[in-house]
């Protein structure tokens, strides 16, 4: 059962992770033509990240402080290897100062913090 | 019901051809002839079909007069996806909307669902935003490889390689190996074809379902409708995968033009 919440908490992760880069990766995008296209994307991610949640008891109230820190900082961490592994390699436009916000604000709606 | 066709001259007799992708007249049936009175003439331009079942088209007729009657100023109705596919195992129909006018799509949804009693799955795009998808986007370039449009379709591909809209393209199939068992097999064949074609966009090579459906055979060695079944062996899909997503990752961020870089995070 601890196994279970653990993979849980990773898909969790993972897929809110992705709804992050998404909406970041989005907002480098100068065209506007196709930046609307990726909207739906980040929705899509929120949405499975969603049906994880519910799995992961307390469902309908906040995680525990310290749990819910604990998945924000590896959050955090995972959010910003992947956008620094591609300022590594010189990609432009990629506002960092976004990635808190935006994972406070997703934890929020998905009732981990 | 009315084709408008002109008689041409024949040896012992004269005749009148009409097209094979035609909403009724079967062949064998009779038909009355008569003079035509300036009417409008309707057909639709078909891109790689070969054939389509008579009742497609007439779906495809109610589609396009229906899009009319709400849309009004439009640039061009394309029809495209698995409704085009041999057979009725499609769930929605594909249709993409060229106006440069705000339209409700909800509104246009409803009655399409109405009318036709299928799901519609419908895309609004201005011309600009159309040409930039149509050279940039390697799913743009695949949906019109085999379309029907209700006006003649006049664009040039010239690809784009541009690594900031491939490099979202490519996240999508990300969700694969993430939500590997609690997707469907048919949102794991889309998140597959979606890997591959950017992959065959990028080595600029054809772009058809046909051919990325191959490459799918060619690399997984299994057949696309398997993935579609949701009868993958997870470990050994799951690995292929993987591999095929990281060259193609590295491949994009590859393009990226050299520059200053940026200051990393802690």
């Amino acid at each position: 059962m601890v196994q279970n919440k653990k993979r849980l908490v990773e898909l969790l992760i993972g897929n809110i992770s992705n709804a992050i880069v998404h909406s970041i990766l989005e907002k480098a995008i100068v065209d506007s033509e196709v930046k609307s296209r990726y909207k739906k994307e980040m929705e899509n991610s929120i949405e499975i990240a969603k049906k994880y949640r519910l799995k992961i008891n307390p469902a309908n109230t906040t995680l525990p402080e310290v749990h819910a820190e604990e998945i924000k900082e590896k959050l955090l961490k995972r959010v910003k290897s992947k956008l620094n592994e591609r300022i590594s390699k010189g990609y432009k436009n990629i506002n960092l100062d976004r990635i808190e916000e935006e994972a406070d604000a997703k934890l929020k709606e998905l009732k981990v913090r | 019901m009315a084709i408008i066709a002109k008689i041409s001259k024949g040896t012992l007799m004269d005749q009148i051809y009409i097209p094979k992708n035609r909403i009724g007249f079967d062949v064998g049936s009779y038909v009355r002839i008569s003079p035509a009175v300036a009417e409008p003439i309707e057909r639709f331009f078909f891109h790689n079909i070969r054939s389509l079942e008579k009742l497609k088209l007439k779906v495809i007729d109610d589609v396009f007069s229906e899009i009319e009657k709400i849309v009004v100023v439009y640039d061009n109705i394309i029809v495209t996806g698995s409704f085009l596919e041999k057979g009725f195992n499609f769930e929605d129909i594909d249709i993409i909307v060229l106006t440069d006018k705000k339209i409700n799509s909800a509104i246009v949804e409803l009655e399409l669902s109405k009318k036709t009693g299928i799901k519609p799955h419908l895309i609004f795009l201005s011309n600009k935003e159309f040409l930039k998808g149509v050279t940039n986007i390697p799913a743009y370039e695949m949906m019109l490889a085999k379309c029907i449009t209700k006006r003649r379709l006049v664009y040039r591909i010239e690809r784009k390689l541009d690594h900031r809209i491939l490099d979202l393209e490519l996240l999508k199939s990300e969700n694969l190996p993430l939500n590997f068992d609690s997707l469907n097999g048919k949102e794991k064949y889309n998140l597959t074809r979606n890997l591959i074609a950017i992959s065959l966009f990028m080595k600029n090579e054809k772009l058809t379902k046909e051919a990325v459906d191959g490459e799918i055979s060619r690399i997984f060695k299994i057949k696309p409708d398997t993935i579609k079944a949701n009868m993958l062996q997870k470990k050994s899909f799951s690995e292929i995968f993987r591999k095929i997503y990281r060259k193609t990752y590295n491949e994009v961020l590859n393009l990226i033009p050299n520059g200053s870089k940026q200051k990393k995070a802690s």
